[in-house]
């Protein structure tokens, strides 16, 4: 993801499926709590946070109260935007790798 | 004075004032956290009824119906509304049932179905599908009212990944619904599809391991359901009504019965009279079976026996018929192989008793003669029957001594000489030298010898040939008796080891008990070895046996093999 505005649109598409699936008002209401986020009531995301990949992963946790398995059918775009890159190969002496990725990425890694 | 009078009145009147003001504040949101808590304690109190009773509902039957049934049921307690929609997804079927709380026009219901179906196509990527109108329940529709759907929120139920339900709650206000509403009914949801995941996991694992064991059954078994569609079919069942089809369909079994057997009518007389139903006998495809129709029923409701449809098992005993038909068969070749020499017993112990004259000392030895080669014939056959009854009761034993198997070959070829040359065949011998002695049971090795070469002899025609061969193997000597004879069908083979087996050897005009072969396979099993057979009709059959060397012991033509110039060539007889 390369500019702000890719996440703009890719938390605008989000929301309008939303819209659709389950409805405006509890839409917008959910995507509202996500702090970096401002919102018009047709449901297109005007700004973002410095760290958009934040807003997110705090969007998708706003719609896992919801319903996870929703998420997990419905969002694939925006999981794929925070699911992790392959992490680059650390030295074998310092940290185990399995155990470094998992560190690095705290925060980020959406529930299962 | 009395200005300060009023200053300190003032004062007590503000001081006073700021502290009521404070204590009605702090009341007022004492107060409010009171009717938070309530509101928090009665939705949760919500959640929990609701959860219980769906699990009560669902048991262990995956009726998403009964799912909704329960929220749409219970909403009121939770929040006001106009209208609550369910499209409901089961397996075969989608429908759409509403409940209206307030009058609504019916223009309002199709606002409502439409936001249904926008929601499952949005969630599935797919088509809209086509719901009938499905049924209403609630207050009556007023047409009058031109209220639209301006509040409202979809709740999906996915489970496993698919989706069973979409409850729509809509009203004709604006911002009917708070968010702790929706919230408490999105948890409910999603506990509701956790639970519902949950046991179709389950009953999917159980039903996996119920396929796999009807799959292994050797019985054929099959389900219809009342409305006669096929529900579950095993591959023996396919086998047996020759179904190449994987998902065969109810005309696909129907047209593989016979049509003399009135399958349809069969099964609903077990469904009306509620019990089993055996046919003793059934001709499938030239095999016989056993046919049991037992209705099945619905184990959830116990008050009454529903049958929910019926169970079809093929017992397949074209085996036990033809063993059944065997043994008949053996009895009677029996009592004409014992009648016979018993006949010329009788006739010459009759002779010797009463001569009807003079009998010369010659004559006299003639007839003991025969007295005692059709004692030993009967003798033969006794042995024959008692070593049979020994495999099979497992009481047959072996002796085993160290021994020659080549010679004991020479032997038995040497026997048959005679007989061959009578009848014009040719008999091979190709027997390895190199075969060392080692522990074998003479006796009846030499038997099973005997009754291989014999066969041969009976079903190969004149000009034919029988080839022995013998050579060692690794850990064993096998041994191979074919010839050019009239060969056994393809589906007779099987039955070839089998006792009293002829396998239309009477009807070529050979006699003999069946037992042959029988006591040939468990002679050569008694030692630890295997027989096999391969044979083409009409071009011959080639019986193998292998018998594992124990205790082998040099050849003795081969004391010093460093002193023979070369290995001598397998000796081959020609007749």
């Amino acid at each position: 993801m390369d500019t702000a505005l890719d996440y703009k649109k890719l938390l605008t598409d989000a929301i309008h499926k939303q819209m659709i699936i389950l409805g405006n008002a509890i839409t917008l209401t959910k995507a509202r709590h996500v702090p970096g986020l401002t919102i018009t009531d047709d449901g297109t995301v005007t700004a973002t946070s410095p760290n958009p990949q934040n807003d997110i992963t705090l969007f998708l946790e706003q719609f896992r109260d919801i319903s996870t398995p929703l998420v997990k059918k419905t969002m694939q775009p925006l999981l794929s935007a925070v699911t992790p890159t392959q992490s680059t190969p650390q030295p074998a002496i310092t940290v185990a790798p399995a155990i470094k990725q998992e560190n690095t990425n705290q925060g980020l890694v959406p529930k299962t | 004075m009395l200005l300060i009078i009023s200053i300190i009145a003032i004062g007590a009147t503000i001081i006073f004032g700021i502290i009521a003001i404070r204590y009605s504040l702090r009341e007022e949101k004492a107060i409010k956290q009171l009717v938070d808590n309530e509101l928090q304690q009665k939705q949760r109190f919500f959640e929990i009824t609701m959860m219980k009773e769906i699990q009560d509902r669902i048991g262990y039957s995956l009726e998403i119906e009964k799912v909704v049934d329960v929220i749409l049921g219970s909403l009121d307690t939770l929040l006001h509304y106009s209208t609550v929609s369910a499209l409901v997804l089961e397996k075969d079927s989608i429908q759409l049932k509403t409940h209206v709380k307030e009058g609504i026009s019916k223009q309002y219901l199709e606002s409502v179905k439409a936001l249904l179906l926008k929601s499952y196509t949005a969630i599935e990527n797919s088509e809209s599908p086509t719901v009938p109108d499905g049924n209403i329940s609630g207050v009556a529709l007023d047409d009058l009212n031109h209220a639209t759907p301006v509040s409202f929120f979809n709740v999906p139920l996915i489970v496993n990944d698919r989706v069973v339900s979409i409850i729509n709650v809509s009203s004709g206000k604006q911002n009917n619904f708070t968010e702790a509403e929706m919230t408490t009914l999105y948890k409910i949801a999603t506990q509701a599809s956790e639970a519902l995941s949950r046991l179709e996991t389950i009953l999917n694992v159980e039903k996996g391991k119920l396929m796999a064991m009807i799959g292994s059954l050797a019985d054929g078994l099959f389900m219809v359901d009342v409305n006669g569609q096929l529900t579950i079919i095993n591959n023996a069942a396919k086998d047996f009504l020759g179904i190449p089809n994987d998902n065969p369909t109810t005309m696909d079994l129907l047209s593989a019965l016979p049509n003399s057997y009135d399958f349809s009518s069969k099964i609903q007389r077990a469904i009306n009279h509620k019990r089993q139903i055996e046919e003793k006998e059934v001709t499938i495809d030239q095999k016989i079976f056993q046919i049991f129709i037992t209705p099945v029923f619905d184990i959830t409701i116990t008050t009454e026996k529903k049958v929910i449809g019926v169970s079809i098992m093929l017992h397949d005993i074209t085996l036990e018929k033809s063993v059944a038909k065997m043994k008949e068969d053996f009895t009677n070749v029996m009592v004409h192989e014992l009648r016979s020499p018993l006949t010329a017993i009788k006739a010459s112990s009759e002779m010797l008793l009463q001569p009807p004259g003079p009998l010369s000392e010659e004559e006299k030895n003639k007839i003991i003669g025969l007295i005692a080669g059709q004692s030993r014939r009967m003798l033969d056959e006794v042995a024959l029957i008692l070593d049979a009854a020994k495999l099979e009761a497992g009481l047959f034993t072996i002796q085993k001594l160290p021994g020659d198997l080549k010679k004991l070959i020479a032997e038995r070829v040497q026997m048959f000489q005679a007989p061959a040359r009578e009848k014009f065949i040719n008999l091979l011998v190709d027997v390895d030298p190199s075969i060392p002695n080692f522990n074998f049971d003479p006796v009846h090795v030499g038997q099973v010898v005997n009754n291989l070469i014999s066969n041969s002899l009976k079903f190969t025609s004149s000009g034919g040939t029988i080839k022995i061969t013998a050579k060692p193997a690794i850990g064993s000597i096998v041994v191979s008796v074919s010839d050019t004879g009239a060969g056994i069908p393809k589906e007779k083979q099987h039955l070839l080891f089998t006792k009293f087996s002829q396998l239309g050897g009477a009807a070529q005009g050979v006699a003999g008990t069946g037992l042959g072969l029988y006591i040939v396979k468990g002679v050569v099993e008694s030692h630890g070895g295997t027989i096999s057979l391969e044979s083409e009709e009409g071009r011959g059959t080639t019986i193998t046996f292998s018998i594992p060397i124990d205790g082998a012991t040099k050849p003795a033509a081969d004391p010093h093999p460093a002193l023979l110039p070369e290995q001598p060539k397998p000796q081959r007889l020609v007749n």
